[in-house]
């Protein structure tokens, strides 16, 4: 088993740690997983010894698309085959499912097709979840016998598809496309473009729910072989490819997939084998955080009936705690500190020279509101520093483990000040948490801020 | 009628009262007033009479006195114009017609004004046996006034009338259930539709008296007379927070009339008798006449113990936070 804990510039954290997946299929290549069910589906390759005759060109097994049921935290399930509908004595996989998990899209060799008995080149196919089995299997009608399409991901409304293939148009390798469900048809495969594609391979694109395109390559100034680079779309364009430094190693890193709240994911990486890794975080868990409230100091009094204010024949007056008088029908008044105000208006009529007393009244607790706050500029541009500082937090009586920040693009910190540069623009969510410091069930306060990241000059 | 009735029926259920000096303590009035016939109208009193009527609830069986304070016109607190040579007359009426007949509630003292059975008659002329002393009249039974569904209760009237000379009486009344003291009678009240009356000298005092508004009322004219433009008359309700009306002047009538607000409806005005701040020569023994009509013009009460307690404007306080 492998900890790592790894950190980022300027001190911002991901907290995330990540270990190799236990799965009992020890000697096989296990890869690109995507969570399925209360497992993953995931792509299981033979030992070559048990299969010798058949190999890819590269000498690697051939492969089975297989599900997994996690048991435990750490405990899986023996691999099942997904379906026999879904195997060829061919690579079989990878593969992306939709999220009601109804139409699968995974990758076949040719060859499993008799009449394309010597292509060894890949191509798509989807099939439909239906009375427990998965039928219906189609060919992509842009799979070109020329031509390699792998590693697809549909989006989760099955309408949008991002594969790997090496067309004509690639800038090099494999570069990655994407196609749009529309009229019953597939849409013609467009080029991502070079911000995403290099001139070397670029594979395993995976569409998270915040916008960014995470995909492994060779390119992009990667350090291993392949590497995981993600892309963020500003306003419909995609921004320069940046390499996940966390989960990047010397091996190759491939095919990593993470969920809408980026706590937990996976991703393969191959040393002298494929081998899934499943990632997490202990960073505490953000639960119903809040705006941050303005605590009111300064409030306005007022009379409020009178549609007219006859100064000519009245003469108002407030007064607080019975000793600070303050002329006026309506006044503003800023409260010095936190406790309890009573508030009493009287009226004195010029005319008869007589004073009523407290016509009005009320009773004010003015608190300091308990919460956690912090203070950062509101807007701040890419790769400008960005200050957070939480001395204002108000929580009495609450035993403070740690402050917590999750700046909204994933990266996170820890500490009562942090700071951050922003990568790419857009609103971000800067979300404070502060741990409780009990032994058991810590209560977390949290609290959020949206602040605008501007593109850099 | 009827809708008059119907009027004071809706006032006769909502009201309890406890006290029946008049003028009341809340009302903060020296006295009522009226002049010999003789006198002058710029000294005050319009017609030289004043009805008063005392509402007793029908379940009172004990006998009743009615008391006034004063009664002769001479002395400290009458007003002598000359000499005194002024007498005046009080007549307590009760039985039928009493209060329902119309003349009876006008402001006037005209036609049959003097409707009911007279039950007790007493002329006075300056008598230092009754300055500062209280004549009893009665005892009454409660049962020998007019007896009325609308108030639930029995009505007495008491008028004052001066017959001779040219003086200003000044006097009070009080309903007693004794006749050598004053002790009130719960859910009594008294009221008249006319109110004739002594203000304070001092500059500083604010007299006051409380119409009722029905829930038919929907302008309320407003009538006073020889206040000598000495300050303001302020109208305040629930609803209004003091409104002016125009004043009189030396021997003449003033008027105005306002809309009623709907919730001021079912509740008492509070009319505000503010003298003059800061007058060098501040107006002493000034009377004045004050009288009320709705949109009928029908004349309305006057309450010593105001229906539905002293009115108030309503005031409503907010503190709101700003940032």
């Amino acid at each position: 088993m492998i900890f790592l804990l790894l950190t980022l510039n300027l001190g911002a954290q991901d907290f995330y740690r990540y270990e190799t997946l236990r799965l009992p299929t020890k000697g096989f290549d296990e890869l690109a997983p995507i969570p399925y069910k209360d497992g993953i589906i995931f792509v299981l390759g033979r030992p070559a010894s048990a299969s010798r005759k058949l190999t890819t060109e590269s000498g690697k097994p051939m492969t089975d698309i297989y599900y997994a049921e996690k048991k435990g935290e750490r405990s899986w399930g023996t691999p099942e085959l997904l379906s026999n509908s879904l195997k060829t004595p061919f690579m079989d996989g990878p593969l992306t499912i939709t999220a009601d998990e109804s139409l699968i899209c995974f990758s076949r060799m040719y060859r499993a097709e008799s009449r394309d008995k010597n292509n060894t080149n890949l191509k798509l196919l989807f099939a439909d979840f239906e009375n427990d089995e998965w039928v219906n299997i189609r060919e992509f009608e842009h799979n070109d016998p020329e031509y390699t399409i792998t590693t697809p991901f549909l989006s989760p409304d099955g309408k949008t598809l991002y594969f790997a293939a090496d067309f004509e148009s690639s800038l090099g390798g494999f570069d990655i496309y994407v196609s749009r469900f529309k009229n019953n048809s597939w849409s013609t495969p467009v080029n991502m473009g070079d911000k995403i594609n290099s001139s070397s391979n670029d594979l395993f694109p995976f569409l998270h729910v915040s916008g960014k395109l995470y995909f492994s390559s060779q390119g992009h100034g990667s350090r291993g072989d392949y590497d995981i680079f993600y892309c963020d779309n500003f306003m419909g364009d995609w921004l320069d490819a940046r390499p996940l430094e966390r989960f990047n190693s010397r091996a190759d890193d491939y095919s990593l997939v993470m969920s809408e709240d980026y706590t937990e994911g996976y991703f393969t990486r191959r040393g002298g084998s494929w081998d899934i890794y499943r990632f997490f975080t202990d960073y505490p868990k953000i639960e119903n955080p809040r705006p941050i409230q303005r605590n009111r100091w300064k409030y306005r009094l007022k009379e409020n009936s009178l549609d007219t204010i006859d100064y000519s024949m009245f003469e108002y007056e407030w007064v607080i705690n019975d000793t600070l008088h303050i002329p006026g029908h309506e006044v503003i008044f800023q409260f010095p500190k936190q406790g309890d105000y009573y508030l009493s208006f009287n009226v004195h009529n010029k005319v008869t020279d007589t004073t009523e007393y407290d016509v009005g009244n009320l009773f004010l607790p003015i608190r300091r509101i308990e919460q956690p706050v912090f203070v950062c500029q509101d807007t701040v541009k890419v790769n400008e520093v960005m200050n957070f500082n939480a001395r204002d937090t108000y929580l009495p009586n609450f035993p403070i483990e740690g402050y917590y920040w999750d700046f909204g693009d994933g990266m996170k910190d820890k500490g009562k000040t942090a700071s951050h540069q922003y990568t790419s623009p857009g609103i971000k969510e800067v979300v404070l948490i502060i741990k409780e410091d009990v032994r058991k069930e810590p209560d977390n306060k949290a609290v959020f801020k949206e602040i605008t990241v501007l593109p850099a000059d | 009628m009827k809708k008059f009735f119907l009027i004071i029926l809706s006032l006769s259920i909502a009201h309890i009262a406890y006290s029946q000096p008049v003028p009341n303590k809340e009302e903060n009035i020296p006295h009522l007033m009226t002049f010999g016939n003789l006198a002058e109208t710029s000294w005050g009193d319009d017609d030289f009479s004043q009805a008063f009527f005392f509402q007793i609830p029908k379940d009172f069986k004990q006998q009743v006195f009615i008391r006034v304070f004063d009664p002769d016109t001479g002395g400290e607190i009458d007003e002598i114009a000359g000499q005194w040579n002024s007498q005046c007359k009080f007549e307590v009426y009760g039985g039928d017609r009493c209060h329902s007949e119309v003349d009876a509630r006008e402001t006037s003292p005209i036609g049959d004004y003097k409707s009911g059975t007279l039950m007790a008659m007493k002329v006075f002329g300056e008598n230092p046996r009754y300055d500062k002393q209280w004549y009893t009249f009665g005892p009454f039974n409660p049962a020998e006034g007019e007896y009325l569904d609308i108030f639930d209760s029995y009505i007495f009237k008491v008028i004052c009338e001066g017959i001779s000379g040219d003086d200003g009486n000044m006097y009070n009344y009080y309903m007693s259930t004794s006749g050598t003291e004053n002790i009130p009678i719960e859910g009594a009240n008294a009221f008249a539709y006319e109110y004739s009356f002594r203000m304070h000298n001092d500059n500083s005092e604010v007299s006051h008296i409380y119409p009722y508004i029905d829930e038919n009322t929907i302008t309320v004219k407003i009538s006073n007379f020889d206040w000598d433009g000495d300050g303001d008359i302020i109208v305040v309700s629930r609803e209004r927070q003091g409104q002016r009306v125009p004043v009189s002047h030396e021997d003449d009538w003033e008027n105005d009339e306002i809309k009623v607000i709907e919730e001021e409806k079912k509740t008492s005005y509070d009319f505000q008798f503010a003298k003059k701040k800061g007058n060098p020569t501040p107006i002493r023994n000034n009377n004045v006449v004050v009288n009320v009509r709705n949109q009928f013009n029908e004349t309305m009460p006057f309450y010593t113990s105001p229906i539905g307690g002293v009115p108030k404007y309503k005031y409503s306080v907010i503190a709101e936070p700003i940032d």
